[in-house]
């Protein structure tokens, strides 16, 4: 179980189900049927809109399922109804997330991010590569920019970055063999 | 042209990662006439992993970026879907909640970062879109040397189409990269899904590579199968999917060189494929580099 009655998932989930529109989904199955993750993984993106319908998305937000949509938009596209279900698959996580659900490479990409202000981070032996391109050894973006990293690193202290998601839990499912990696 | 100077945002994975993208961006928008403003910009942020997180989060990174260029007001030109969705929707979602773009307009006062107020009106550009006018068609069509007419598969992508409610582009048979494929001597070839995801977007290349790595075995196939030499893409994620990908996806997935659209237009314009990096990729171009040799060759033999 995820968290209490008191923790805010009803609300979130009301929230969702009215600016994603959900109640309008008939429960056709195109999203699912456009789906590219559908053949590899688990997510049914059917499934989970009706778990927003019906206002039970624990089961949902406790397992990997919708961490492995890459927010295509086909789905959301054929929709014809209108359903904005990639952007309630996002809510979703965000609310799995808040309760320590995520994919456990993703720490990584922030911390990168909050140090270095990229994702993807400046390796040696690209410099190089940059050098016999004739481009710059060194971008001309914030890191390479010592006011502008400093301004960076103040409104990620300011805005709460660095605590933006509680540590991970295992997903339901993960240790038994459950996930489908 | 009526814009011809842009806050140039290369975006990380081209600088950092695949910097032969950069490079040739530089080149051919330097021919065709644009000028490139560099600023000191950060990451989009991604859109797929910090988007899921926690959206004020997310637009409130963007909107730095966005600030950064409404203080020199200049339009900002993106060469990436991920780059440009994220500061895109990102100009969406301050323009329609006034509450939201007041706390990041704050947010940003506060960190003493300048032009925050600015942010939801810069406009953001795809290339694509630059690359789509009269304009620029007829004076690529003008610079064009070399038609290597060999069959690619374009890749569009999926942050560049959708959603189409947002971006109002034909979504069901997209023509622009193509035509401009096209334009450059190539030939552009159908093939099942054209339209489908190449598996890396929402956070699933680092989240969930079975999946990612399923999702692009399955679009190299179907590239490979309809008879593409490469495939052309106007995004860096997709790029270091289709290029790393393969590496990752072993004996698993036929080898199909990928190039940046940008690199594809350089060799039409008879720039040298060591200059374009096609070399510097994981699966380098080595036959379209080599038909570019010859080409320049014949037309120095004429000339």
């Amino acid at each position: 179980m995820t968290g209490g009655a008191d923790d805010g998932l009803e609300e979130a989930v009301g929230a969702i189900l009215a600016r994603a529109d959900v109640e309008a989904c008939i429960q056709c199955g195109r999203c699912t049927a456009s789906c590219p993750a559908a053949l590899p993984s688990s997510l049914r993106a059917r499934n989970v809109i009706r778990a927003v319908q019906d206002g039970d998305v624990t089961p949902v937000i406790d397992r990997d399922d919708i961490w492995h949509c890459t927010t295509c938009f086909s789905c959301q596209e054929r929709c014809p109804k209108g359903v904005l279900i990639t952007q309630a698959i996002l809510w979703l996580r965000a609310e799995a997330a808040r309760r320590g659900r995520y994919p456990a490479a993703h720490p990584t990409a922030m911390a990168e991010l909050a140090r270095s202000g990229n994702v993807f981070p400046l390796e040696p032996e690209v410099r190089t590569v940059r050098g016999q391109l004739s481009l710059p050894r060194e971008p001309a973006d914030t890191n390479h920019a010592p006011d502008e990293l400093a301004a960076f690193h103040r409104l990620l202290e300011n805005i709460g970055f660095e605590s933006l998601v509680p540590p991970r839990r295992p997903y339901d499912g993960e240790d038994d063999g459950g996930d489908p990696e | 042209m009526t814009e011809e100077r842009f806050a140039f945002f290369p975006g990380c994975i081209s600088t950092n990662l695949y910097p032969a993208i950069e490079r040739s961006t530089r080149l051919v928008l330097a021919e065709l006439g644009f000028e490139l403003v560099d600023l000191p910009f950060g990451c989009c942020p991604p859109p797929g992993v910090l988007r899921s997180y926690d959206e004020p989060t997310w637009a409130t990174l963007a909107a730095r970026n966005l600030a950064i260029a409404a203080r020199e007001g200049l339009p900002l030109l993106t060469i990436c879907n991920g780059c440009f969705g994220s500061l895109e929707e990102a100009t969406a979602r301050l323009n329609e909640n006034p509450g939201l773009d007041r706390r990041v307009v704050r947010s940003l006062d506060g960190a003493g970062i300048p032009g925050g107020e600015g942010a939801a009106g810069v406009e953001v550009l795809h290339i694509l879109d630059l690359l789509d006018t009269r304009e620029a068609k007829e004076a690529l069509a003008d610079l064009v040397v070399h038609r290597l007419d060999a069959p690619v598969a374009v890749h569009y992508g999926c942050h560049y189409l959708r959603p189409s409610s947002r971006y109002g582009r034909d979504v069901e048979d997209p023509r622009i990269l193509d035509e401009l494929v096209e334009l450059a001597g190539f030939r552009s070839i159908p093939f099942p899904e054209k339209l489908s995801c190449c598996g890396a977007g929402g956070g699933v290349w680092s989240g969930e590579e079975a999946t990612s790595l399923d999702i692009l075995e399955r679009k190299l196939h179907l590239m490979v199968d309809a008879g593409a030499e490469a495939v052309v893409n106007v995004c860096p994620f997709c790029h270091l999917q289709f290029d790393q990908g393969q590496k990752r996806l072993g004996m698993r997935a036929p080898r199909l060189p990928s190039l940046h659209l940008t690199q594809l237009i350089g060799l039409a314009l008879g720039m040298k494929d060591k200059v374009l990096g096609l070399h510097t990729h994981l699966v380098p171009a080595r036959d379209l580099a080599k038909a570019a040799r010859e080409a320049r060759a014949a037309q120095d033999a004429r000339d």
